[in-house]
């Protein structure tokens, strides 16, 4: 009789259970969100999820991660690098002996009411499921369904982003009437996610008469969705850096130290060949962004200085 | 502890079976080396025979029904894994914190 390593599986869905016992045990309000929950409430199939994702009450965020800061858990250390161009929404947080992350939000992308209201309006809607023989709290069916729709969005080519908005969809639709869809639209009108959600609301048939976002806003979500390509920020960089700097920029870049390579992509193979291919996946893969990367962010200043 | 003790799962666990596993975590008096723990095989099956009950004796009968073997050493063994629980606040004796 042994005990045996643990699997990221396993160590995601004891992260829901240690998350949520950590938040109740403290007093703090937290939302459960993505992951197994949205397979638990039919939203998608199962998928391998490789962190716990948790929306925090941005009035108790601190407290939060200091719980969890006394269990262990402490704030994945990032590489240096360019400057997010947008305001960071979560903490990454890992443990030397766990699997697997913890993403603590304390605003979501795609939501731009501000955070403590969008929070308390999902928080209006909680329910809860169980996992790990453990009950999580979490949104109702039609609160994740829009989290997770917004997070697709951010890369809505992604052959992922593409199946989980199906998922989503194919769910809804099949409850979907005018009472549904006045829902729906409130509780985007209330996110302020009407703008963004209203590719996935045009495919609903709901109609966004009127868009919800600030130039400035829309500006952000246009480099928040490019930004997960890590793409757009080499671009903006090197286009605000004077000429003569721009080399050096680009061969730091090129040949990111190792232990950067390692940091930013975990799945690199050992030894010299392993590095080997990772730059070379990394090269290729920032090839191809670059010029949807530059094009973005062309589209972007331009509709902001439009719009001044 | 008298192997007559009848043993019953600790009430904050979080628990999740993959196959035949089965993955444990103790959600109280967490610390920072609080990790999840793991059992397979004869490990599992003594987990899923505990049910408040059985005691280390009636466990090993139980797992190890239909086949041959020293069911004294067995009970020996079970015990001492129930203890190792128990140590682990995974289990507890019936009767305790009820």
């Amino acid at each position: 009789m042994k005990s045996t390593t643990i699997g990221l599986v396993e160590s995601v869905l004891l992260g829901h259970a240690l998350v949520a016992t950590v938040a109740r045990d403290h007093g703090i309000r937290v939302l459960i969100i993505k992951g197994p929950i949205l397979a638990i409430q039919g939203l998608r199939v199962t998928k391998v999820s490789a962190d716990v994702d948790v929306l925090v009450d941005p009035a108790a965020y601190p407290q939060f991660l200091e719980a969890l800061a006394g269990l262990g858990w402490h704030e994945r250390p990032s590489p240096e690098s360019p400057p997010m161009l947008v305001p960071y929404h979560s903490t990454t947080l890992i443990h030397d002996l766990w699997g697997c992350d913890i993403d603590a939000h304390h605003s979501f992308p795609g939501i731009f009411a501000d955070p403590q209201v969008a929070f308390d309006v999902l928080w209006q809607r909680r329910t809860s499921v169980s996992i790990a023989a453990v009950e999580v709290p979490t949104s109702d069916v039609l609160g994740n369904a829009v989290i997770a729709v917004l997070h697709a969005l951010r890369d809505p080519a992604k052959e992922r982003s593409r199946e989980d908005i199906a998922g989503v969809t194919e769910t809804l639709r099949a409850h979907l009437n005018e009472n549904l869809k006045q829902e729906l639209y409130q509780l985007a009108a209330v996110l302020r996610s009407l703008t963004v959600l209203k590719p996935w609301f045009d495919d609903l048939e709901i109609a966004v008469p009127q868009g919800d976002l600030t130039p400035q806003e829309q500006y952000l979500w246009d480099l928040r969705r490019a930004d997960s390509t890590r793409a757009i920020r080499f671009a903006r960089q090197l286009r605000d850096t004077p000429w003569f700097r721009r080399p050096a920029i680009v061969w730091r870049t090129l040949w990111l130290p190792e232990f950067q390579i390692r940091m930013e992509h975990p799945e690199t193979g050992p030894g010299r060949r392993g590095l080997f291919v990772a730059r070379l996946r990394r090269w290729v893969a920032g090839a191809r962004a670059l010029p949807r990367a530059f094009r973005t962010l062309a589209t972007a200043d331009r509709t902001l200085h439009e719009d001044d | 502890m008298d192997e007559a003790v009848r043993w019953r799962h600790a009430k904050a666990i979080a628990i999740v079976q993959v196959n035949d596993r089965v993955v444990l975590l103790k959600l109280t008096e967490m610390t920072s080396t609080t990790v999840p723990f793991a059992l397979e095989g004869t490990a599992a099956a003594v987990w899923h025979a505990i049910n408040g009950r059985r005691s280390a004796e009636q466990v090993a009968a139980f797992v190890t029904k239909g086949f041959d073997g020293d069911l004294k050493a067995m009970v020996h063994d079970v015990h001492s894994f129930l203890l190792g629980l128990a140590g682990g606040g995974l289990i507890e004796p019936v009767g305790a914190g009820s």
